[in-house]
């Protein structure tokens, strides 16, 4: 059975818990507020929020409910538009009337939703996170300006809260309906209720299935699934010493608000913007992006050049093998069956160090990328003493450049030397011509990211010259 | 005033098709469409898909009552192929089903052999070949060959705009029900409920009056539910007719992005003359246009590309030429603008290389050439033009000297980012060329209670047709 919270009602259900939880919400529910737009996670129609109970608070975060496995909603609280209805329209849905931010409306449920969960957010609210918020929707007819207007006024509303509970602030300010303020009891009463989930019951190997539902959307709800997104012993990101530690199950969102990864990665919000939406964001996984083994994951690429380690377990059994060893060929993984990855571990950057990753995608959010890369570099004074670079989009698995890596030991950061690195790397990389480019426009592609990766660690040289397009 | 959907958009409570409560009874439909652009069917065995457990019956053309015809401008279009298949996707039979999983479980049990013809992409080959939808089409006014020999510059290029899809957020999709006497009601996410009756009558042998298509609203039309909307619908139909059950298909995102157009893809060569004082004086262009695999809604968009083929400016010998040129993609339709962007894209590329190529802003030539009052069009409609005005307008509400300044010190400030800034003015042609199209009707009842109804064919779609009818 699945026991969860579904706006105010408690749900417990004996369906596959490999069913969709928007065909749930929509078909056995009977709520028409959540949308079917693409079932990709691409358009944001269906978006819900997810409470949850973390570190002893509760939490709300947007997903879309066409990726979401039913069984990962168990114990959770999970709000669709209806659950946002009070009498009259609420602040958000006001605001989108007053500035016109519906045209045909099938967008606008997805759109409320997003931004209820901006608005419950405990985090000082900014017109910025307002508009971060719904970067997971797609809206087509209005061109967004009026649905900007819409997020200053709900910001302008926030703005207006001193410290203390979002929920507290947005249900006195008819932005929510009153039942939220008994959601956390609730939530802990029903999560009192349910049995501690059985470990490895099947064989389908799920994390946040944001692209396992993509792929084979037709036959999970009939799969015997293993759900690892909500076990604990996979949580959470860690330092210990000079290793950062990050459980499989951490999600894109757990690194974007990860103190340890601030602190070590400034770029790391130029970054996250890159790698698909908030709502998917939510959702994916570090140990599904690997496993994956798309040839493009943006979170494979990023700890290639970290050189990180995976560890994996087998029952009892577990070993640790190099990420860039885990590929050996495309879709192949060093992994037996039943083996799942619990661990990623790698060296976190020192003050002599230098990281950077970049991407280019057909469009400059929320899409796959044609190529990406990062680079991570070791300097004693102008003299690069180690040096680590990956590449995605230009080979049949994520590479890891380990020729042009070790060629650049030991060389200093000039025009020429970066002119000549991407000679080398051209000869370490096969891109093929896809949807996403020409094999010809990837090696151009490759080349110029390359370049910014020098022109972003080292402003203060004199690179200008690499910006020209090569001939 | 203010979009009177507004308070059901956003509280998610509005309706869309697939929001229609189910009338006990429901079968699911799915269409099979060709897996191969162009070719022969050899063979086409449907019997283990019928054979499967839940499916009611699968149509073939063999089935159509009346013609196998869908044609709007051009009688060009099967709703079922026959012998040939002329685009990937091409619809080839109809799946009925108890449920939309079995409907498209049972898709995939459909044999179909094909052998292959060529196939042909690219509109310029279909033009050397003849495949025209229907014979070219040429504007003219003054004389370019005379004109040409007295102008001080003359450059010549080539101009392509790709094809784009509409994606409406709501995919397309109709439900139909059985009444009286063979009557049907079909729910339709159209843009053109006429076009869907008329279509359906002439595919069904039942006359119009016997067929009720009713629109709530669309989740997006952008064009892409005009004529393109009508097959859905009439296999919805087609199912009820032979079933006496109501039979629903919503497409899903990945059905709909392969088997409907998109926005005609446009290949074109320009030739422009200006005098020494940067004056238009001649103007020739050949547009070739992608129609796809039939005429669809094509010829009319082509027309309208020759309508804006000037953009905004006077020109006082033009030769523009268009041609609709049959391909082995999906039939392309409307999108937003319809043809008009296409054929202003072309002179503006023109004037850009103009410019470029004397060394001066495109501004200087398209200021010079706006259409004046008392100007005639190409298609000799005479002129009354506020462009100038608006142009001035623009200059100082936009306080463009300033924003030059601010571009050229941050140009000479910056080496890695420029600034730039372009002018685009656009003459766009309201209304139908179609003039009887120009007109619409109403039915109102006003009840004993003093409320009132409205019924018209106007098609709400997120353009406010509803609060306009209230205003």
């Amino acid at each position: 059975m699945i026991r969860f919270l579904l706006n105010q009602k408690e749900i417990n259900t004996a369906l596959p818990p490999g069913m969709l939880l928007l065909d749930f919400i929509r078909y056995r529910e009977n709520l028409k507020g959540t949308k079917i737009g693409c079932r990709e996670g691409d358009c944001g129609a269906c978006t819900v929020l997810i409470g949850e109970i973390k570190e002893g608070k509760l939490f709300y975060a947007g997903a879309t409910s066409c990726l979401m496995a039913l069984g990962n909603a168990a114990g959770k609280h999970i709000v669709t538009v209806e659950g946002l209805n009070i009498d009259g329209l609420n602040a958000v849905q006001q605001a989108f009337a007053d500035e016109g931010a519906t045209q045909c409306g099938f967008c606008t449920p997805g759109f409320i939703v997003s931004l209820g969960g901006f608005c419950m957010s405990d985090n000082t609210p900014s017109y910025e996170k307002g508009i971060d918020s719904v970067n997971g929707n797609i809206c087509r007819c209005t061109g967004y300006k009026s649905i900007e207007r819409a997020v200053a006024r709900i910001n302008n509303l926030l703005s207006q809260r001193a410290a203390g509970s979002a929920l507290q602030f947005a249900v006195d300010n008819n932005i929510i309906p009153g039942y939220f303020l008994n959601a956390e009891e609730d939530l802990r009463r029903l999560r009192a209720a349910i049995p501690e989930p059985a470990t490895a019951v099947g064989n389908k190997v799920l994390g946040g299935g944001t692209d396992l539902y993509v792929q084979q959307h037709d036959t999970m709800p009939y799969e015997q699934i293993h759900f690892l997104f909500d076990r604990n012993e996979l949580k959470g990101i860690r330092k210990e010493g000079k290793t950062g530690e990050i459980g499989a199950a951490a999600t894109v969102t757990d690194i974007a608000d990860s103190p340890v990864f601030k602190d070590f990665f400034p770029g790391l919000a130029n970054y996250i913007r890159l790698i698909s939406s908030t709502p998917i964001r939510n959702m994916a996984t570090v140990g599904g992006n690997f496993t994956n083994a798309s040839p493009i994951g943006d979170l494979t690429i990023f700890f290639l050049a970290l050189d990180a380690q995976l560890t994996l377990m087998n029952g009892s059994d577990t070993r640790t093998i190099p990420l860039k060893s885990f590929y050996k060929g495309y879709k192949i993984l060093d992994k037996q069956p039943g083996e799942i990855i619990t661990k990623i571990s790698f060296t976190l950057p020192g003050k002599e160090q230098l990281f950077n990753f970049e991407k280019v995608s057909k469009r400059t959010c929320l899409d796959i990328a044609s190529v990406n890369t990062a680079i991570l570099l070791t300097t004693e004074g102008h003299i690069i003493s180690k040096a680590n670079i990956s590449a995605g989009g230009v080979g049949p698995i994520p590479l890891f450049l380990l020729k042009s890596s070790e060629w650049l030991t030991g060389k200093p950061v000039t025009t020429d030397i970066v002119e000549q690195l991407i000679q080398m790397i051209q000869s370490e990389i096969s891109p093929i011509s896809d949807a996403r480019g020409t094999a010809t426009y990837k090696r151009l592609l490759l080349a110029q990211l390359i370049k910014a990766h020098f022109i972003s660690l080292f402003p203060h040289i004199a690179l200008q010259q690499l910006t020209k397009l090569p001939a | 005033m203010k979009n009177i959907d507004s308070y059901t958009h956003t509280r998610g409570e509005s309706v869309y098709l697939d929001d229609i409560p189910l009338i006990t009874g429901t079968l699911f439909g799915a269409v099979f469409g060709s897996p191969m652009a162009h070719g022969r069917i050899r063979h086409l065995d449907l019997s283990a898909a019928e054979s499967m457990e839940g499916v009611i019956r699968i149509f073939t053309y063999k089935d159509i009552p009346g013609q196998n015809q869908i044609g709007g401008i051009v009688p060009d279009e099967p709703l079922l192929a026959e012998e040939e298949v002329h685009f990937n996707g091409m619809p080839v039979a109809f799946v009925v089903a108890e449920s939309e999983e079995i409907a498209h479980a049972a898709l995939k049990k459909i044999i179909i052999e094909i052998d292959p013809l060529p196939v042909i992409t690219d509109q310029r080959i279909a033009k050397d070949k003849g495949l025209l939808i229907i014979p070219p089409r040429t504007f003219k006014i003054g004389d370019t060959n005379a004109a040409f020999t007295d102008c001080k510059y003359i450059f010549e290029g080539t101009a392509e705009t790709n094809g784009q899809e509409h994606l409406y957020i709501e995919t397309q999709g109709a439900y139909a029900m059985p009444g009286e006497n063979n009557a049907i009601k079909v729910y339709s996410s159209t843009q053109g409920p006429t076009a869907v009756q008329r279509h359906m009558s002439a595919v069904l042998g039942i006359p119009m009056h016997l067929l009720e298509i009713d629109v709530i609203r669309l989740g997006g039309g952008f064009g892409g539910k005009e004529d393109q909307a009508t097959p859905w619908a009439i296999f919805c139909a087609l199912g009820t007719y032979h079933l006496k059950r109501p039979v629903k298909y919503c497409l899903n995102r990945m059905e709909d992005m392969r088997m409907t157009g998109k926005r005609n893809p446009y290949s074109s060569d320009f030739k422009i003359g200006l005098d020494a004082e940067l004056k238009i004086m001649a103007y020739e262009a050949e547009f070739y246009q992608n129609a796809g695999a039939a005429a669809d809604l094509s010829p009319a968009v082509l027309e309208r590309t020759l309508f804006h083929c000037t953009n905004s400016y006077f020109v006082p010998n033009v030769t523009a030429t268009a041609y609709s040129c049959r391909t082995n993609l999906p039939p392309n339709t409307a999108f937003r603008g319809f043809g008009g962007p296409q054929g202003m894209f072309v002179i503006e590329s023109a004037i850009a290389k103009a410019a470029e190529e004397l060394g001066i802003p495109a501004s200087d030539i398209q200021q010079k050439n706006l259409l004046q009052t008392g100007d005639a069009f190409v298609y000799g409609q005479i002129a009354e033009s506020e462009a100038a005005p608006c142009w001035e307008r623009a200059v100082t509400q936009y306080d463009i000297q300033n924003l030059n300044k601010e571009i050229t010190d941050f140009n000479a400030a910056n080496t890695l980012y420029k600034k730039a800034l372009s002018f685009m003015p656009i003459c766009f042609g309201i209304s139908f060329t179609k003039t009887p199209m120009n007109q619409a009707r109403a039915l109102v009842h006003v009840y004993l209670d003093g409320s009132v109804t409205v019924s018209t064919g106007a098609v709400e779609m997120g353009q406010g047709v509803n609060t306009k009818c209230c205003r």
